[in-house]
């Protein structure tokens, strides 16, 4: 199986970094408030190593999975996921300026999830002269321990997975995600050609 | 073929609502799905706000939504399952529907025009009534299913593997609340005598029989399982071994005098009893007080049955006497 060449993943890490200064920069104007988003940590790995390296991250807490899926032109298709590890949704209500009562916890999970996901995957796909549709954001049931088991049976539709480390601080309150962006070989193909023609132009 | 006049029929023959509303919330359109649903022509409402249109809108919810859309030039989703609908509108079965309205799945999409260069945002709304619909019967059928795992088909009463996990959770609640907590177990006296003398269907009619007779002796809080053949425990939370002992004695006594009428015939039923508290200390786990419960069965068995005994730390040797 083909993975990125070093090149490669450099462009795409420098391609998410500037998605990501975009993608909070929007938030910012949104959440009408300072958003702080680190740069993000990729790593490329392969799907089928991926539930192991999460197992360590997630075991023992409660863990919440959002997938959303993603499509665009020449066979770019994949698959968000979100994790995050805290019991209580409720601090998203600030954030996302609901009144707590309106809005269930699942709601505002995948509220979140999906203006996380969709605007940053809109700021990469644009670098990349492309755009994206999505589909409606889910919320996978993971209890206890069933987390690293939907992982795997996820991983074995895709090859390959990107994982990055968000971390978000939104003035008084910091919340932590993964995001996890499962591709399969054929958008693969599709994404390193995108980033060898960047290359090119350098 | 000049694509372009497929537009406009195929959306309006959508089956799907497709509903454009402008940046301030003033409908700029909607097609003949949501029009037929709502009874009310698009002329007679365009460019009215959206929230004295349609009743009952979650106004602070979709407009907070409706703006993530503009702002982030990103779709926004509404599911069913969170939110059963956005729009109030009837569904198309409104016999075998179910429920009052459709259950709807919503996406909201940013539009720009492409002269004017103005946004809109559309609200395409599929409708998910069958898919809630299958989803509750799932759920019914699940619920079914998982209380038949639960009971013993011949007595209805907990299987032993249930039972088994209640006495775990409940000898872990006792500890962590230092709560008393008693386990009577109990065996059907000469079981084998019985199915000899009236048939099998006669044995199994007294274990039916007498789980229900003895169901009607506990409180609520307490859990009677069909631990094996004839055998059978109960669990007593918050109940002391004095308590249980009471409980046990007066089983004992009620069953034998209970009379069980089998094909014209009287059958007499007695049973042993073996009464464990539970001691935090020694006890380990639920298996530890299973077998102190399991030992004063066994004496009420060799002491010469339908009576109970309650387990004391002397009672080995009193079975080595007797052996």
């Amino acid at each position: 199986m083909t993975m990125l060449t070093p090149d490669q993943q450099d462009a795409l890490q420098e391609l998410m970094n500037v998605s990501m200064g975009l993608a909070s920069d929007q938030l910012a104007r949104f959440l009408d408030t300072l958003v702080h988003l680190q740069v993000p940590a990729m790593q490329v790995v392969r799907a089928s190593d991926m539930p192991a390296q999460l197992r360590e991250l997630y075991a023992d807490k409660e863990a919440h999975l959002i997938s959303q899926g993603f499509i665009g032109p020449a066979g770019m298709q994949g698959e968000a996921m979100l994790l995050y590890n805290f019991s209580s949704a409720k601090q998203l209500a600030a954030i996302l300026g609901y009144q707590q009562s309106e809005v269930s916890d699942a709601e505002m999970l995948t509220d979140i999830s999906s203006i996380l996901t969709t605007t940053f995957l809109n700021s990469l796909a644009a670098q990349l002269g492309s755009t994206l549709s999505y589909s409606a954001p889910r919320q996978l049931n993971c209890q206890n321990n069933q987390l690293v088991e939907r992982l795997q049976a996820l991983a074995s539709r895709w090859n390959v997975a990107l994982q990055v480390n968000i971390q978000y601080q939104v003035t008084d309150y910091a919340f932590q995600c993964d995001m996890i962006l499962l591709i399969p070989g054929t958008a693969l193909q599709t994404l390193q050609q995108q980033l060898d023609d960047i290359l090119q132009d350098y | 073929m000049d694509a372009h006049w497929l537009a406009m029929p195929i959306l309006q023959q959508l089956n799907s609502g497709v509903l454009v509303l402008s940046t301030d919330y003033g409908i700029s359109f909607y097609n003949q799905f949501i029009e037929r649903r709502l009874g009310v022509p698009l002329a007679e409402v365009r460019h009215k706000s959206v929230f004295d249109v349609f009743t009952d809108l979650p106004e602070a919810w979709l407009k907070r939504k409706l703006d993530s859309v503009v702002a982030l030039n990103a779709p926004t989703f509404s599911s069913w399952e969170q939110r059963p609908y956005v729009l109030k509108l009837p569904h198309l079965r409104p016999v075998s529907g179910g429920s009052d309205y459709m259950m709807q799945n919503c996406s909201m999409l940013p539009l720009v025009h492409p002269h004017t260069g103005e946004t809109f945002i559309c609200l395409l709304i599929e409708d998910a009534t069958d898919v809630s619909i299958y989803q509750l019967e799932l759920q019914r059928n699940m619920q079914a299913l998982q209380q038949a795992n639960r009971l013993d088909g011949l007595t209805k009463l907990y299987n032993r593997s249930y039972w088994e996990q209640l006495l775990q959770s409940e000898v872990l609640r006792a500890k962590r609340y230092h709560q008393p907590l008693s386990l009577i177990l109990f065996d059907l006296d000469k079981f084998k005598q019985l199915n000899d003398d009236y048939g099998h269907l006669g044995g199994d009619f007294v274990l039916i029989e007498l789980a229900s007779f003895i169901q009607s002796l506990l409180r609520e809080s307490d859990f009677l399982g069909r631990y094996g053949g004839e055998e059978f425990g109960i669990i007593l939370p918050n109940t002391s071994q004095s308590g249980a002992n009471e409980v046990a004695e007066r089983i004992c006594r009620q069953v034998a005098a209970h009379q069980l009428l089998f094909n014209q015939r009287i059958i007499r039923a007695t049973i042993s009893l073996g009464v464990a508290e539970l001691n935090p200390h020694r006890h380990q786990e639920a298996h530890d007080l299973l077998q102190c419960a399991d030992v004063a069965l066994y004496v009420s068995k060799r002491q010469g049955r339908n009576r109970s005994t309650c387990y004391r730390d002397d009672l080995q040797k009193v079975l080595q006497k007797v052996n």
